[in-house]
């Protein structure tokens, strides 16, 4: 059976999905974060195929091995996964975080 | 968390907040927090949170801090919140938020893996530890925060529909595909929304694909290009849709993304081109799996194999469940349970090509750099210098000597090589031995980096062998550093201008100085105008020419900031800072490497400016001998054209408007001799009219006319025979490679008031000939791809009609 999935309307603001990414990455500006530009989808390390997710970019700062102009950065990245091609579309949303 | 039968989106947008040694645990779980009850308006009551089991301080944070209701504060175990790279490396605890779509069924039994009732939106990772070889975590010295949160989850959340397909990130495609059809998204089964999805979100992500560089091929991203391509088409085909229609899907992608996402709009003819292509190639081979197909069957087999249905699945894009009709049509059966397994093996390789980011490799470089420290660089005062070798790798391993033809790194006591960093990039040059006026051993430095203080000089060896201690003759090539020196001062001069010219508050985002051109990004919320660019490129000039000495002096940070020097908004820097002045002009805290005097660069021209994300610009821009090149590229251009015209330089802009405005007028007329020659040939088959009591009607052939002069044709029969007539009109239209068939019905309106409908009555018609279509009850048109069809689809036409007005 079917249940129903909906959040209530009433309650919360029906945002678009641009004022949405506008919106988190000025909250995080607001706090001293530094807002970078969306990588590409084909990344610089050799050991992915894609950008598969937003800290991919940053990989090398994590490491240490690349220093970074700032201490706190936002990004609203692009990414693919396709690990599970077969099931696009199949139920109501990916679950593919980390 | 992955897991289950879940749906997926490939594509998606992940917005983040990174701390690099910065904030931690705390303040990113009270921010994450704001934003998502205060900001989005999120009700706690429908937030739920998780914790990895032995994180106390996360969860005494959500109870103490936050005040969240510990019944809804969930311990998880490994597998769900605890974030590595891989076995070794830098790993953590997470905490994830959920949304609780049904808050009233209570906080007794919450098992957040119901996806009926949870969706999880916003994960924090506290990257706090160290894996060691031995399997022990250990404290990292600079803790991290990474975090995601799902853009179109929160979208989903946000906008009260059912999942992220409905959200108005991706909905407009689904839209748009279903109104190729003439269906509605709202009343079809859930086979055909699958499809919608399935053209929704692959064509986002091809969109982005392509604009980022993939091209369709048998190998790696071009695979996964091709595969989402051609599951496009074949989703397309369920639904009924036989022409190329990707690029229509793809136009409104990219209406939609093109302001987050500029380069979209900056590339599209080339995505379009692409989509288009690769469409149509597809489109090819589908036809040639149907004869496949056909020959299979027609060689008797007892059943169709599993190979040979993922074969058609695979390579030529068949549904198993297209495969698997066309077979019980034949009698015949298909082994599933052999073309699953050959399924599980292709997922498993691509599983395995995809699924992890490892943050473990660590090359031989980064451990001889750990043992040796940082490496004095002396390339500020001199370009020449004497150095000791102090470490050799060679094709990624370390070793004692290298020798000619070695690909090398080699890391020196001291250096006069500027390594890349701070937005320029780092030397070239040559490292050798010479004794006596004698070479004996040359390497060729083409790429210069710095890991952790170290310089790491990246070249070929030329000739010889060189050894661990060697002593070295060390040489940055001067006209290379020479273009770079002018490159990064002109990029200092070029950010003074903006402030002067376009707007005070304008601030770096981000720079590249390199030998050939400078790339300079900012914070700008809209495009400089072309007088603007005009403006900055004279006062650049200007202060070229007014010879500007430039001092170079080290300073307290804070004595630097005081002085109005201007640093990289958050940048960590040493107590003591390099500050470059041009008197009167600018004061940048920099590193780079800078003329003496502005004079040096000679000239500055802009050569682009282009917006690269939202509200960051872009300038690329060549100084100095550098112009040379680029001159010489217009100078080309101009020329070529001048002599393709036959005119001066001054003229090809008219001709060339002249050209477009001739086009225009031949392509009018043209199709309206096409449209003449249409309607003569109609007029023709006037003659051809049959009577069925008061109707009058036309069905015949007609050839060699364009589809808009056959629809012209239809009618103008329709009027020269009265309102009691109908007309079928079909044929191969013009300027075809024969394989193609249009068709038009023409209704007047005593036949629609008989119950008739033009679109619904053409549509089987167009079926037989191996297509569909659509229109009105008054007119419609449609295409197929069979010839050969066509005279018996019109002998059944005729049968429809003459049923149906009996």
């Amino acid at each position: 059976m079917e249940v129903e999935r909906v959040s209530p309307k009433s309650s919360i603001k029906a945002l678009t999905g641009e004022e949405i990414r506008a919106t988190f990455l000025k909250f995080y500006e607001e706090r001293g974060h530094q807002i970078m530009p969306s990588a590409s989808l084909v990344p610089k390390d050799p050991t992915v195929l894609l950008t598969i997710a937003g800290m991919l970019p940053f990989k090398p700062v994590f490491l240490g091995q690349e220093a970074i102009a700032s201490p706190r950065v936002t990004t609203s990245q692009k990414c693919i996964r396709t690990n599970d091609i077969e099931n696009v579309g199949k139920t109501a949303r990916h679950h593919t975080f980390f | 968390m992955l897991g289950r039968q879940q749906g997926t989106i490939l594509f998606f947008e992940m917005l983040g907040n990174f701390s690099f040694g910065d904030y931690f645990k705390k303040q990113a779980i009270q921010w994450a927090w704001e934003l998502s009850t205060s900001v989005f308006g999120l009700d706690p009551k429908n937030l739920a949170v998780s914790v990895f089991r032995e994180d106390q301080e996360a969860e005494d944070i959500w109870r103490d801090v936050i005040g969240v209701d510990p019944s809804r504060i969930i311990r998880m175990n490994e597998a769900d919140n605890f974030w590595s790279s891989g076995p070794t490396g830098p790993c953590g605890p997470c905490s994830e938020l959920y949304y609780d779509f049904h808050p009233e069924l209570g906080n007794q039994k919450i098992d957040l893996e119901d996806d009926s009732r949870f969706i999880e939106f916003y994960n924090l990772v506290f990257m706090q530890y160290n894996r060691d070889a031995q399997g022990n975590l250990e404290s990292l010295a600079n803790c991290n925060i990474d975090t995601g949160l799902g853009l179109e989850r929160m979208a989903q959340i946000l906008q009260g529909v059912a999942n992220n397909y409905e959200t108005d990130l991706i909905f407009p495609l689904l839209e748009k595909a279903a109104s190729l059809v003439n269906i509605d998204y709202y009343k079809i089964d859930e086979k055909d929304q699958i499809s919608l999805k399935v053209i929704g979100d692959h064509t986002r992500a091809c969109v982005h694909l392509i604009s980022d560089g993939v091209i369709a091929s048998n190998l790696g991203r071009g695979y996964i290009l091709r595969r989402l391509l051609r599951r496009v088409v074949r989703h397309g085909r369920l639904l009924g849709i036989q022409q190329p229609f990707i690029i229509q899907i793809a136009e409104v992608a990219i209406e939609l993304m093109k302001i987050s996402y500029p380069q979209l709009n900056q590339n599209r003819e080339k995505i379009l081109k692409e989509l288009q292509r690769e469409e149509l190639r597809f489109l090819d081979t589908l036809e040639r799996g149907e004869q496949l197909l056909a020959d299979l069957i027609a060689s008797n087999p007892k059943e169709i194999s599993g190979k040979k249905a993922f074969e058609l699945y695979d390579t030529y894009g068949f549904p198993v469940e297209l495969t698997q009709e066309i077979a019980v049509e034949n009698s015949l059966t298909v082994d599933l349970m052999g073309f699953h397994s050959a399924m599980d093996e292709q997922r498993q390789r691509a599983k395995d090509a995809v699924s992890t980011i490892d943050l473990t490799l660590q090359d031989a470089i980064d451990k001889v750099v750990d043992e040796l420290g940082e490496t004095t660089f002396q390339g500020y005062q001199s370009l020449d210098h004497s150095s000791e070798v102090q470490a050799i790798v060679v094709n990624g391993v370390s070793s004692n000597k290298c020798t000619i033809g070695d690909q090398v790194d080699l890391v020196l006591d001291t250096t006069t090589f500027y390594g890349e960093g701070g937005g320029q990039i780092g030397d070239r040059g040559t490292i050798s031995i010479v004794s006596s006026d004698k070479i004996n051993c040359l390497i060729d430095i083409h790429a210069v980096r710095r890991v952790k203080g170290a310089f790491v000089h990246s070249g070929i060896v030329q000739s010889g062998i060189l050894q661990l201690g060697d002593t070295v003759r060390i040489s940055v090539d001067r006209f290379s550093r020479r273009c770079i020196r002018s490159n990064h001062t002109a990029t200092h001069l070029l950010q003074s201008a903006l402030k002067k010219v376009v707007d005070s508050n304008i601030s770096q985002a981000g720079s590249l100085v390199s030998f050939d051109r400078l790339r300079f990004d900012f914070h700008c919320s809209r495009p400089i105008k072309v007088d603007e660019l005009r403006e900055v490129e004279k006062l650049i000039n200007s202060w070229i020419s007014n010879d500007y000495s430039l001092i170079v002096s080290e300073m307290p940070i804070n004595e630097a900031k005081s002085a109005g020097a201007i640093a990289m908004f958050g940048e960590k820097y040493e107590e003591v800072v390099r500050v470059v002045t041009i008197p009167g002009v600018s004061m940048e805290l920099c590193g780079g490497t800078h003329v003496a005097n502005t004079s040096e660069i000679g000239l500055f021209k802009i050569v682009s400016e282009i917006g690269i994300a939202a509200g960051i610009r872009r300038i690329e821009a060549i100084s100095g001998q550098g112009i040379l090149g680029y001159l010489n590229d217009c100078d080309l251009v101009v020329k070529t054209l001048s002599e393709r015209f036959k005119a001066q330089s001054t003229e090809i802009v008219d001709r060339v408007i002249g050209l477009q405005d001739e086009v225009k007028t031949l392509t009018k007329s043209l199709e309206k001799a096409h449209v003449e020659v249409a309607s003569s040939k109609a007029l023709l088959l006037l003659s051809k009219a049959s009577s069925l009591g008061e109707t009058q009607y036309i069905i015949e052939r007609l050839d060699g006319v364009t589809g808009d002069a056959m629809q012209s044709a239809a009618k103008l029969l329709v009027h020269k025979l009265g309102i009691n007539s109908a007309v079928v009109l079909a044929g191969i239209p013009e300027l075809s490679d024969g394989k193609k068939v249009i068709l038009a019905t023409a209704f007047g309106s005593e036949i629609i008031n008989k119950g008739l409908h033009a679109g619904k009555f053409l549509n089987p018609i167009a079926k037989l000939c191996g297509g569909g279509g659509g229109g009105r009850p008054n007119y419609a048109q449609a295409g197929g791809r069979d010839p050969k069809a066509l005279d018996s689809a019109l002998v059944f036409a005729k049968d429809q009609l003459v049923k149906l007005l009996d």
